[in-house]
């Protein structure tokens, strides 16, 4: 037979029926022996008791209320701002009218937003890349690029030097005042 | 309002739930409000995964032990402070625990329950006052279920002991 001091920790859960079925039937066999541990569970029943009777909760008049009004006050999420918004233009303009607005307003912020992409998609493609190629004019083969070429183009220019090495090539950018010449790393 | 039917029902329990913890009636109430309106903007991310009441009731423990936290923390008032707090405070209509008050059983009880820890206190509140399970205990107050065993355990002792005389009577 189990222990008083082993019984006692599972009284209270056995008055809650919160234990499992073979712990409520061993505590139940202890309990029919044992007066020291049915008298301790008689207390937990009695102090439940005095307990539900004497600690109220307070009067709840006119919480609801209280609670809606505070809700009320509430700023309703985007969402739903977006949602009246249109609901509103829907009832104003009617509904195609205002599917329609909506979706210019969703276009032009498309097109806001998209701006700066598209802008430099543009300069990029409008970029004038020209290829200057030139035929070997002399025993060092290097010259000032053609930059007159493309004097008018504000855009990159690209110069190649086609000499007897005719890895060498020369890139310039005027633009943004850059020039890269290239050079091959060995001669064979 | 929808939302308003859900107050209606589980409004006293909520409160139940804040009481157990704060042990003040009006800052109980204002904390269930409170709980109510937490739980409106956060419907959306309400999950199944425990039940409505339950996820109510946990809001409503969570904001309750942040306040009592709070109040631990603010400092003790001294001098013309404190007179001048004093003052202030709610008249004992408002006080928890006021209809328990009201009689000498009442109070005894109230002393009693004033006796235990904030954490033993709440637990059977919960458990014999709010009639909550282990399980709703445990996910309200965040806490292992054998931890609430121990500490209704440790409550119920602890309040037979004070309250003896009561319970031989």
């Amino acid at each position: 037979m189990a222990q008083c001091s082993e019984i006692s920790l599972l009284l209270g859960a056995f008055e809650d029926g919160e234990l499992e079925p073979h712990e409520m039937q061993e505590v139940a066999r202890h309990l029919a022996r044992c007066d020291t541990c049915e008298k301790a569970l008689a207390d937990y029943g009695t102090l439940a008791r005095l307990l539900r009777g004497t600690v109220v909760v307070p009067a709840l008049n006119n919480f609801g209320d209280a609670v809606r009004e505070r809700i009320g006050h509430l700023r309703p999420p985007l969402t739903t701002r977006m949602r009246r918004w249109l609901d509103a233009l829907g009832e104003r303009f009617g509904a195609a009218t205002g599917f329609a607005v909506a979706m210019t307003a969703a276009a032009a912020l498309t097109i806001v937003l998209a701006t700066p992409f598209v802008r430099d998609m543009f300069r990029t493609s409008r970029r004038d890349v020209t290829i200057a190629s030139r035929e070997n004019g002399g025993p060092t083969g290097i010259s000032p690029p053609p930059a007159t070429v493309a004097s008018n183009e504000p855009g990159t220019i690209i110069s190649r030097l086609e000499t007897s090495n005719p890895d060498v090539a020369v890139w310039s950018e005027p633009s943004q005042d850059t020039t890269v010449i290239w050079l091959p790393d060995q001669q064979r | 309002m929808a939302f308003g039917v859900l107050v209606e029902r589980y409004q006293r329990r909520v409160v139940g739930v804040a009481l157990a913890v704060v042990h003040n009636q009006d800052d109980a109430l204002e904390l269930a409000q409170e709980t109510f309106v937490r739980a409106f903007e956060s419907l959306g991310k309400f999950e199944s995964r425990s039940s409505f009441s339950t996820w109510l009731y946990r809001i409503a423990a969570n904001l309750s032990i942040d306040f009592r936290r709070r109040e631990i923390r603010r400092p003790a008032l001294r001098g013309e402070e404190a007179d001048s707090e004093l003052q202030r405070v709610p008249s004992p209509i408002g006080d928890s625990f006021t209809a328990a008050q009201r009689s000498e059983l009442g109070e005894r009880i109230a002393e009693a329950l004033r006796q235990l820890t904030p954490e033993h206190r709440a637990v059977i509140l919960l458990r014999e006052v709010e009639g909550l399970s282990y399980d709703e205990i445990s996910d309200v107050l965040q806490c292992p279920r054998g931890t609430v065993m121990s500490r209704l355990h440790y409550a119920r002792n602890r309040l037979r002991e004070i309250l003896k005389d009561l319970a031989e009577d």
